[in-house]
């Protein structure tokens, strides 16, 4: 059992008459990375505001190291990392000087912090433009610059807003393996996204929210495995056949077969080598058919199932 | 028409820029108004100065010199002891032009009169070496030369001053004669010499802002690859911003109507030559806006080198300082800047709104306005074409 | 230590924002050089300074075979003999005269602008002919009424004091002079005034500066105040730093603008460097306490752009940069407006260094905005603290 790092307790808050958090829990373990993961306007990044104790909320409770969070606990603050959803730097310091602006409202020792900023210029990989400002700099570059200012003074526990958008695909896999990284050196990790795969492949802990609610929690495995679609086969048959649809319906593990434009989707409950029997029925009734395909669940279709819409709508 | 409807739709933005400069017009412009304004004489009147006589001495004397100066000056009175205080606040007073003079009519003035000594003399305060201050102890000091030759000829302090009194009366009927009928600046003039500094602010910071905005790269590129033909998208444009600024102006002359209205005057002796000039500012304040859109980056460059250029040249140009005031030189400067013209057209047609007649000189101002105008807007073409160029 | 690291940073951060640069340093050059170019020599010689006044005599023979035939040239030596005689304090000549042949003369004279008035002498009568009302015109009305009511004193006392009219005479050939002149404290120019307002704009200019670092410091103006406040730094202290950083920047800005004013403009602020530097320093607190204010009350982007523009414009206004008078004005008409626009504040306690010294009102006006700064600070302290904000 982990040692418990972020309790949120029943969080209500709200904007008016728009429950933006509705009775959300929440239990990060130390050492691990949590992905809540949730379209836009679910609530991701109110709750980390009011974690972060810069958000006043209507009912619910909010711990954090054990310890209950409010604005005046500096104590807590310096030991958690911010990598906020947009781009917060100053844009009259440079690279390097925003690193150790931002370093230097965390530790005090000029010596170590000159080691922190160090370290964080070459984690990030921008030793070489620790002089230009960053009007200066692309997208992915400011993007990590943004991560570096949030994780210089080597923080306990970091939570990443969405640190990924409008990234190009290097830096945002770079992004992703200095996350990794920082979880191996100890650092707790809270990641929010609305991007799946990213959580997927990041994430040991997943917590999915929509409308303010948790609408699932668990590992992607074990939210995937409470799927009932255990397997997508896309066929491109141009022309269908009564018959041929018939027999693939009678496929063990077959539970829905669908036609969608030019193709054909079915979906398998269970069971292995199910393709192979499909395409043994094919082949039997001399169907003409085209490109195959066939997908594993993801998290969308979990997301799918729960609240009955995509995570990107 | 999409181009017209954007720019004028994009400059409610600004609409706290807007207030703030209108209620800058509707509050200072006003009180200048109040403080500088004179009305049209057709007869000569003597300059009446406003005079403060502390009266720390209470006799017949110093009674009797506020009572004469009262007659043809404006004169408060304060009787007996005034502290350090009040005599620094109406030092500064007339340090600042509030009042001309300060007579301090010491104790005992009276008595030492009467025994012949002048030990105990009246003091006064004027600003710096002021020909008002000096017209004001002249005069004083001829009401008391003339009681002091009465007393000196066996007359008692009563007669002296009785007769000193009516010689004075007499002498006021000497024959002043006004071989020219001065016109004055009035209170609508002072009002429209004030947009000088407020109108063309307002334009300059609209235009400039929205000039910006519209020249955006990204913006600017979505435009021309619409369907608008270049007139159409131009057009649009100069065409939002000629309706914003006549709209501004009108907003000013209403407000100078209004005033005109509130002081019980049913007409504006001239209003279309001002609204004429108003215009020709207005052309002046969008094309000086456009010209600054075309080197500032952002709206704060914009405000800034707006507030720069106008407020600088409102001093130079005799916006806030009398232009009598300002040294040959200067005016001689500010022949190049549009405002100077701006300035002399309202005075030309506070000269001449009596006769309604305004010649040349006049319209010489309204086009050498519109030729600074297309000055600026021309320079602003420019220099956004070459940056375009060399930016990309 | 971590008030320092924020101090050293925020410093950084506003000389490098170009903006600041801008209003705070550049701009109150810009215009102190405008006013300088305007009214500079106003400031070291007074523009109302005494000038002699030019005039004119003519006369009209009267026809002959008249009885006034003879008398006007007695009556005219006599008064040209007054008017050579009239000087002011300073042994200035009052009237500087030119006789001419004929009044056809004079008149042109006059409507040329070679003199203020002509004297005409139609056979011992004597008029006055102006070509506009003002105080020379008063002054030579004045004269002539002095001249007049002397005749009319000689006249009386030969008819009613025959046997002293000798002494009458002798009187009034003597003009003493009454009255003294009381100066309290040092006379300075009324346009060092503009000057002062300007210096105290650009200290209440220190509020866009205070906007600036609040922005980057709360959670509800910016990302960066996200980041910010989710730190470990203390709010107040690291508020407090960049206000004390914002301070410093905002007096040497102001230190650059006296020393451009007093040794390139080369006017004198009346007044010892250390000391007008304690009144800058503590004007820029002010400009900065309030802006800290501003930041803490206004959200919007928009407001937090207007508010101090506004604010920092009517409270200069106010203080006398458009008009000299007037902070003048407004201290007669609404005092109370004086003790707490903190502009007035900021050029009353100049105004009272230059003129009275470190007297009672100057450490009143200090007093006042030290005042501010605690009055905005302890404001803006109640007010963030522990805030945690309802949305972000």
């Amino acid at each position: 059992m982990r040692e418990t790092c972020v309790q949120v307790n029943s969080l209500v808050k709200r904007y008016g008459e728009f429950v933006a958090v509705d009775h959300f829990s929440l239990n990060v373990g130390k050492g691990e990375i949590l992905g809540l993961l949730g379209p836009n306007g679910s609530g991701k990044t109110t709750t980390i505001n009011c974690i972060l104790a810069l958000l006043s909320y209507d009912r619910g409770s909010i711990t954090i190291f054990g310890e209950n969070m409010t604005p005046e606990r500096y104590d807590i603050k310096r030991r958690i990392g911010v990598v906020p959803q947009n781009v917060a730097v100053m844009d009259s310091l440079t690279v390097e000087e925003n690193i150790d602006f931002f370093c230097g409202l965390y530790v005090k020792n000029r010596s170590s912090r000159r080691a922190c900023v160090r370290d964080a210029l070459a984690f990030t990989g921008l030793t070489d433009y620790r002089k230009q400002k960053p009007k200066k700099l692309s997208g992915g570059l400011l993007r990590r610059l943004n991560i570096a200012c949030g994780i210089a003074h080597k923080p306990e526990l970091i939570f990443f807003d969405e640190p990924t958008v409008a990234v190009d695909p290097q830096s945002r896999n770079a992004i992703l393996e200095g996350i990794r990284k920082m979880n191996q050196n100890g650092s707790t990790i809270v990641y929010t996204s609305h991007y799946m795969e990213e959580v997927e492949e990041l994430c040991t802990r997943i917590v999915i929210m929509d409308h303010g609610k948790g609408v699932a929690e668990g590992t992607a495995a074990s939210l995937k495995a409470g799927l009932r679609n255990r397997e997508t086969i896309r066929i491109h048959m141009p022309v269908r056949q009564e018959e041929v649809l018939r027999a693939i319906r009678e496929v063990n593990h077959v539970y829905h077969v669908q036609a969608e434009d030019e193709d054909i989707v079915i979906r398998c409950d269970g069971g292995e080598h199910n393709l192979v029997h499909i395409l043994n029925v094919l082949e039997e009734k001399k169907a003409v058919f085209g490109r195959v395909t066939t997908e594993l669940p993801t998290l969308n279709d979990v997301f799918l199932e729960i609240t009955g819409k995509e995570l990107r709508e | 028409m999409p181009v017209f409807k954007a720019v004028l739709k994009s400059v409610k933005a600004y609409w706290m820029t807007f207030l703030i400069y209108s209620l800058v017009f509707v509050s200072f412009a006003p009180m200048q108004a109040e403080s500088l304004a004179e009305r049209n004489k057709k007869v000569f009147q003597e300059e009446k100065l406003a005079v403060t006589v502390i009266d720390q001495d209470d006799s017949l004397l110093s009674r009797s010199l506020a009572d004469e100066l009262g007659k043809t000056q404006q004169v408060t009175r304060i009787r007996g002891y005034v502290s350090e205080n009040e005599i620094r606040r109406l030092k500064d007073d007339v340090n600042f032009g509030i009042r001309d003079y300060v007579l301090i009519l010491p104790d005992g003035l009276g008595q030492a009169a009467e025994e012949g000594h002048t030990d105990i003399r009246p003091r006064f305060m004027q600003g710096g070496t002021s020909a008002a201050g000096q017209l004001m102890t002249t005069r004083i000091d001829q009401y008391l030369n003339h009681l002091a030759v009465y007393l000196q000829s066996g007359y008692k302090m009563e007669d002296a001053l009785k007769d000193t009194a009516e010689d004075l009366t007499l002498a006021d009927e000497s024959r002043v004669v006004l071989e020219r009928q001065e016109v004055r600046l009035t209170r609508a003039s002072i009002l429209f010499c004030f947009n000088g500094y407020s109108l063309s602010m307002m334009l300059c910071i609209f235009v400039g802002c929205l000039a910006l905005k519209f020249r955006q790269k990204d913006l600017a590129s979505r435009i021309r690859v619409s369907g608008l033909s270049f007139w159409k998208r131009n057009g649009g444009f100069f065409g939002a911003i000629t309706a914003i600024g006549i709209l501004t102006a009108f907003l000013v002359i209403a407000v100078v109507l209004l005033d005109a209205i509130l002081h019980g005057q049913h007409d504006v002796p001239g209003l279309p030559l001002y609204i004429l000039n108003t215009l020709a500012l207005m052309c002046v304040g969008l094309g000086l806006g456009y010209l600054i859109s075309s080197i500032a980056q952002n709206d704060g460059a914009v405000n800034l080198l707006a507030n720069m250029v106008v407020l600088s040249m409102c001093f130079i140009c005799g916006v806030f300082v009398d232009i009598r005031f300002l040294s040959p030189a200067v005016v001689k400067a500010a022949h190049f800047m549009p405002l100077y013209w701006y300035n002399t057209g309202v005075e030309t047609i506070a000269e001449h709104s009596a006769d309604g007649t305004v010649g040349e000189a006049f319209i010489m101002q309204l086009v050498i306005q519109l030729a600074f105008s297309a000055v600026f807007f021309a320079g602003g073409l420019m220099i956004s074409k070459m940056r375009e160029r060399y930016n990309g | 230590m971590m008030f320092f690291h924020v101090f050293c940073y925020q410093l950084k951060n506003f000389s490098r924002k170009k903006y600041i640069i801008g209003w705070n340093l550049l701009f109150p050059l810009v215009l102190a050089t405008a006013f300088y170019i305007g009214f500079g020599h106003m400031v070291t010689e007074d523009p109302n300074s005494f000038q002699t006044i030019t005039a004119g005599y003519a006369e009209v023979q009267p026809v002959s075979g008249t009885p006034e035939e003879g008398t006007g040239s007695g009556n005219a030596e006599i008064f040209l003999k007054v008017l050579g005689q009239l000087q002011t304090e300073g042994g200035q000549n009052l009237i500087g005269l030119t006789r001419y042949d004929s009044e056809k003369e004079a008149r042109e004279a006059l409507l040329d602008g070679q003199i203020e008035g002509y004297y005409l002498n139609e056979g011992g009568e004597l008029s006055l002919h102006i070509r506009e009302e003002g105080v020379n015109s008063t002054i030579l009305s004045q004269i002539l009424k002095q001249y007049r009511s002397a005749c009319t004193m000689e006249k009386r006392i030969a008819e009613n004091h025959p046997s002293r009219l000798l002494q009458t005479i002798a009187g009034l050939s003597v003009n003493r002079e009454y009255l003294e002149e009381y100066t309290p404290g040092r006379q300075i120019s009324p346009y060092l005034q503009f000057f002062f307002a300007l210096l105290a704009m650009s200290s209440m200019y220190a509020s866009w500066i205070a906007t600036t670092m609040m922005e980057s410091m709360c959670a509800n103006l910016s990302e960066c105040g996200k980041r910010f406040e989710s730190s470990g730094a203390g709010k107040f202290p690291s508020i407090l730093a960049g206000a004390l950083a914002g301070t410093i920047f905002q007096t040497v800005s102001n230190a650059i603008t006296v020393l451009y004013i007093e040794y390139v403009l080369r006017i004198s602020f009346q007044a010892p460097f250390p000391e007008i530097m304690m009144i800058m320093g503590l004007g820029s607190a002010v400009g900065i306490g309030f802006g800290i204010l501003f930041g803490t009350l206004f959200q919007r982007e928009a407001l937090r752009v207007a508010i101090p523009l506004a604010f920092s414009m009517v409270s200069s206004f106010l203080s006398g940069l458009m008009m000299g008078q007037m902070k003048q004005l407004v201290e007669n008409a609404v005092p109370v407006l004086n003790r707490i626009n903190p502009a007035a504040v900021f050029t009353d306690s100049l105004y009272v260094l230059a003129s009275y010294g470190k007297n009672r009102q100057y450490w009143l006006d200090v007093l006042s905005m030290a005042g501010m700064v605690i009055v905005t600070l302890s404001i803006s302290a109640v007010i963030l603290r522990r805030r945690q904000y309802a949305s972000i």
